[in-house]
């Protein structure tokens, strides 16, 4: 390794540790100065002091001096704070965020803004020198000496830190040069220190930093095996069902022994005859040993297999914790947040966290740490009022925030991030959605109050009248939704007039496997991920109501919009209804109700299968994007499926309720079977053509892409009427309409031949064939065919 | 091959040194006929198509191919490569070539580089061999249309050479939809 790669190693390693010792400055800064118990105070000061000292210890060795330079007055400043030199006031509070801040800030920018960054550090060392001056003076130094810690009561910031006794040990190992200071060690209590060291040390031995790309790569490896450990169970199931054709194979020679052994008497006369005894006993022997031999294989097989999906599973569940970080991580950003925020407004805020040891998938904690950071701002911007505001409704004049998580079951958390503010405004809402054009004023008055708050999803809708440069512009909200449901997840929103707001988030633990449904839409396989799976249901066609050109269906007692999953995902339809015979008052459709926060419809499948873990991978390099679909999954058979994505179905189902044509389909199903009809063309766009219109018209339709496949596909399934194009490639409409005549049981279908052949002697030939009726494609227009078909069916 | 077992080393002496003589006659041809390049020659539909064995991941047998709706029409699919998920390009497609009789995909060629990497539909794959580049023709007329920017030129045996690293930098098949 080269000096330059060594160099740029340290460098990230420096960055990695200084981000979370910043974070922990803050942290301890923030709670130490709101904190006036003396034990807490010193315990808090103790740790700033330590991380500011190992910070610039670190940037000593990766040379960032200006790093180190503010670092070692910072430290020398909590030295004096320690010793009782220098009060907590509120300036020195906010020249020490400062100081962390421009560390920060130092750190992140790139070598060519540093320069700026240089400056404003030079300036605040000289700010902290100041402080520090401040020490000199004796009745500055003398003071705290004559305040007795135990006078808490005053909560004013400048209340006195007790001063530290000074251990033996913790002198040692003390690596500032220790500025003059009187020995002062009127209080003797061990001070938590050495402790705090001995418990990091031992800390430190027992955790690694392992690199999150190494990591990742083996959570990747790990979560393959679900699909080996698929793979291995449909195996054995197919080593089972052979086992069951031997064991059926052995029972039927079993009999014939016995028919044999009756011509026993036989074989002496007929050497023939013996033999062929003879084989066959061999042949029963060898189905005998080979049963044995398959059940042996097949309960081994399925020993493995057990095993080896405990293994998975167990491997599985341990890599997964691997990457789980507590929230803790996140709730970390959220004090000096909310400090920096609330500062500039006058609003008091105090701030209520829990559940920070609630372990999620960082994958997740990562894509959530933005939107809950723009939540947080909303809160403290546009919910928590002013003092004088709150202290005119009769609330407390501090507003409270609180972050809550809990984990209600093993893979879902819950985040409810509420507020005691004046709530949102739904009047307001309301008005600004109609001023934007999401919503007409008449559409507006009709919403009911918790329909109206949704509207807070859409962009381009605040109702702060103010905008800041962090919020108010309305996008926020929009982007904060697609961000949660991008990770699994959910979230809503309640709000009291006057009391506050909340919004709760739901999320998966885990990002890579969920619990997914199959099911089938024009002939092909989707997962849908079972968290957006409301319920699953059969619709009867006489519940479906038609409400302007749009189908909706009642659920719950609200209206639902209904949707084809073929028509969406642009399938052709393989409607499964019309292939369910010819009884009507039996058909239902299947139908998924999905569900994205507060939206959702009816989607009609072909088919639901089973549920399953579901492992979700990329399409690959390639297709980067591709709408409704968000991912894919290989299941055990080794097939692909890809995986939908729920939130833009729903949104794209809005230009697709079932129109006023299917809405009619599915009423002359409701009344009569939807006439079948097969048609036959080899240009795929004749055959889009004709299969719209006809379908536009109520009919069934099949197609088919030359004559043979037409053929094929009359013996296999019953059809009303046949229309064909003529000139095909392995057998053209002359020949299929001759092979329908010649059949027997389906001589009497209607055939109605488009041609573009527009000559007597072709129509002729059309004839002879015994086509019911010959439409020339120039002299084509659909009310043409449509009215030929009406008559022959 | 290296590590096959030979009877003695007479005769595995024997034959690195006809190998040798060969590499030798390869590395002269080169240097007095131009640059040679490995290709893997196939077939889509009627006509013959090499491509530079550079940026080839694998050649894999087509199964499966599960259909992505919504994508563009050369996009003929995804498929399982040993539990990754790999695209798939109709090139007949891709070319907009007129639709001719439908092939019998049965080889998908993986293509691949750091940004990019799908499968190439080939009905037929023949084999390696090398191409001296000074064979390498501009594409005929007949050839013209899109296909033509895709193409290094035509061999004088009439083979399409494609161009590996237009195709993989094309910012038509990035799907972004």
């Amino acid at each position: 390794m080269n000096p330059e790669d060594i160099q740029r190693q340290l460098q990230d390693a420096f960055r990695i540790e200084a981000e979370e010792r910043i974070a922990s400055m803050f942290n301890n800064l923030t709670e130490l100065e709101k904190c006036t118990d003396p034990d807490d105070r010193s315990r808090m000061l103790e740790i700033v002091f330590r991380e500011a000292h190992s910070l610039k210890g670190a940037a000593r060795s990766v040379n960032i001096l200006p790093v180190e330079a503010v670092c070692q007055e910072m430290e020398g400043l909590f030295t004096l704070l320690k010793n009782g030199k220098v009060y907590f006031s509120a300036e020195l509070f906010d020249t020490l965020h400062h100081a962390v801040g421009l560390v920060e800030k130092y750190i992140a920018s790139p070598v060519t803004d540093q320069v700026s960054v240089e400056k404003a550090i030079q300036a605040l060392t000289q700010t902290l020198l100041d402080f520090k001056a401040q020490s000199a003076s004796p009745e500055h130094a003398l003071e705290p000496v004559s305040i007795k810690a135990h006078e808490n009561t005053n909560q004013d910031s400048t209340a006195p830190l007790k001063n530290l006794p000074e251990l033996p040990d913790f002198k040692q190992s003390k690596p500032v040069k220790r500025h003059a200071e009187p020995a002062i060690a009127d209080f003797t209590k061990p001070a938590p220190a050495p402790q705090a060291q001995a418990l990091s040390r031992s800390h430190h031995a027992e955790t690694i930093r392992i690199s999150t790309a190494k990591l990742d790569a083996l959570l990747l490896k790990a979560e393959e095996m679900i699909t080996l450990k698929q793979t291995l169970s449909q195996h054995q199931g197919e080593i089972k069902e052979t086992l069951q054709t031997i064991k059926h194979w052995k029972k039927i020679s079993e009999k014939s022994k016995k028919e044999m052994r009756e011509l026993h008497h036989l074989a002496k006369s007929h050497p023939k005859l013996e033999r062929f005894i003879q084989l066959h006993e061999l042949n029963h022997a060898q189905i005998e040993e080979t049963d044995a031999r398959m059940s042996g294989l097949s309960k081994s097989v399925e020993h493995s297999s057990r095993s080896l999906g405990a293994m998975v599973d167990e491997l599985l569940e341990e890599m997964k914790k691997t990457s789980l970080l507590p929230f803790s991580t996140l709730f970390s950003l959220v004090p000096r947040m909310i400090r920096d925020i609330s500062k500039g407004s006058g609003k008091e805020i105090e701030l209520e966290m829990t559940g920070g040891d609630v372990e999620i998938d960082k994958r997740i904690l990562e894509g959530l740490k933005d939107s809950l950071i723009h939540l947080i701002r909303n809160a403290v911007d546009h919910g928590i009022e002013t003092p004088e505001i709150r202290t005119r409704c009769r609330k407390s004049p501090w507003g409270t925030i609180r972050l809550s998580v809990v984990q209600p079951e093993s893979n879902k958390v819950e985040i409810e991030l509420s507020d005691d503010g004046h709530g949102i405004d739904i009047a307001a809402l309301k008005q600004k959605a109609t001023a934007t054009g999401c919503i007409s004023s008449r559409i507006a008055a009709g919403l009911t109050d918790a329909e109206a708050l949704s509207l807070i999803w859409l962009s381009g809708i605040s109702t702060s009248p103010m905008i800041t440069e962090i919020s108010g512009r309305g996008l926020g909200m929009a982007i904060v939704q697609e961000h949660v449901e991008n990770l699994n997840g959910l979230i809503s929103i309640s709000t009291d007039s006057g009391r506050g707001t909340a919004f709760k988030i739901e999320l998966p633990v885990s990002l890579a496997t969920f619990r997914g449904m199959i099911v089938s839409a024009g002939g092909h396989q989707y997962i849908l991920p079972i968290t957006h799976v409301e319920h699953t249901l059969r619709i009867h066609p006489d519940d479906i109501k038609t409400v302007g050109n749009k189908s909706i269906i009642p659920i719950d007692g609200q209206a639902v919009s209904l949707v084809y999953l073929s028509d969406i995902l642009g399938l052709p339809q393989t409607s499964a209804t019309a292939m369910q015979g010819n009884r009507p008052e039996r058909i239902t459709l299947p139908a998924a109700v999905l569900g994205g926060g507060d939206k959702r419809i009816a989607c009609i499948v072909d088919h639901i299968a089973n549920e399953q873990d579901v492992l979700v991978k990329s399409l690959g390099k390639q297709l980067r994007r591709i709408p409704n679909i968000s991912g894919a999954t290989i299941l055990g058979d080794g097939k692909v499926v890809p995986i939908l994505n729920v939130n833009e179905i729903i949104a794209s189902s809005a230009g697709k309720s079932i129109p006023a044509i299917m809405s009619q389909t599915i009423e002359t199903l409701k009344h009569k079977v939807k006439k079948s009809v097969l048609i036959v063309e080899d240009s795929f766009t004749s055959r889009t053509l004709l299969k719209n219109i006809l379908e536009a018209s109520g009919y069934h339709i099949i197609t088919a892409i030359d004559g043979e496949d037409g053929y094929s596909q009359l013996l296999t399934q019953p059809f009303d009427a046949v229309v064909s194009d003529v000139e095909m490639p392995k057998m053209n409409g002359f020949e299929l309409t001759r092979k329908i005549r010649e059949h027997e049981t389906l001589a009497a279908m209607p055939v109605v031949l488009v041609t573009s052949l527009d000559s007597r002697e072709d129509k002729e030939k059309g004839m002879d064939a015994g086509a019911n009726a010959y439409i020339v494609k120039s002299s084509f227009d659909q009310s043409n065919l449509l009215e030929v078909l009406e008559r022959l069916i | 091959m290296n590590d096959e077992p030979c009877a003695t080393t007479g005769l595995t002496e024997q034959i690195l040194k006809i190998r040798a003589e060969q590499l030798a006659r390869i590395r002269l041809s080169r240097e007095t006929r131009g640059d040679f390049i490995t290709v893997v020659e196939f077939r889509i539909a009627q006509e013959i198509y090499a491509i530079e064995l550079t940026h080839i991941r694998t050649i894999h047998p087509l199964k499966d191919l599960t259909y992505i709706p919504g994508a563009p029409s050369f996009i003929k699919g995804i498929f399982n490569l040993r539990g990754e998920i790999i695209s798939v390009v109709d090139l007949k497609h891709f070319f907009n070539l007129p639709d001719q009789k439908p092939g019998h995909a049965h080889q998908v060629i993986i293509l691949s580089s750091k940004d990019m990497e799908f499968g190439i539909l080939s009905d037929a794959i023949f084999g390696v061999r090398e191409i001296n580049t000074d064979d390498i023709r501009d594409s005929l007329p007949a050839l013209a249309g899109i296909r033509q920017e895709y193409l290094k030129g035509v061999t004088g045996s009439g083979i399409a050479v494609l161009d590996d690293e237009k195709l993989l930098n094309d910012q038509k098949m990035i799907i972004f939809l």
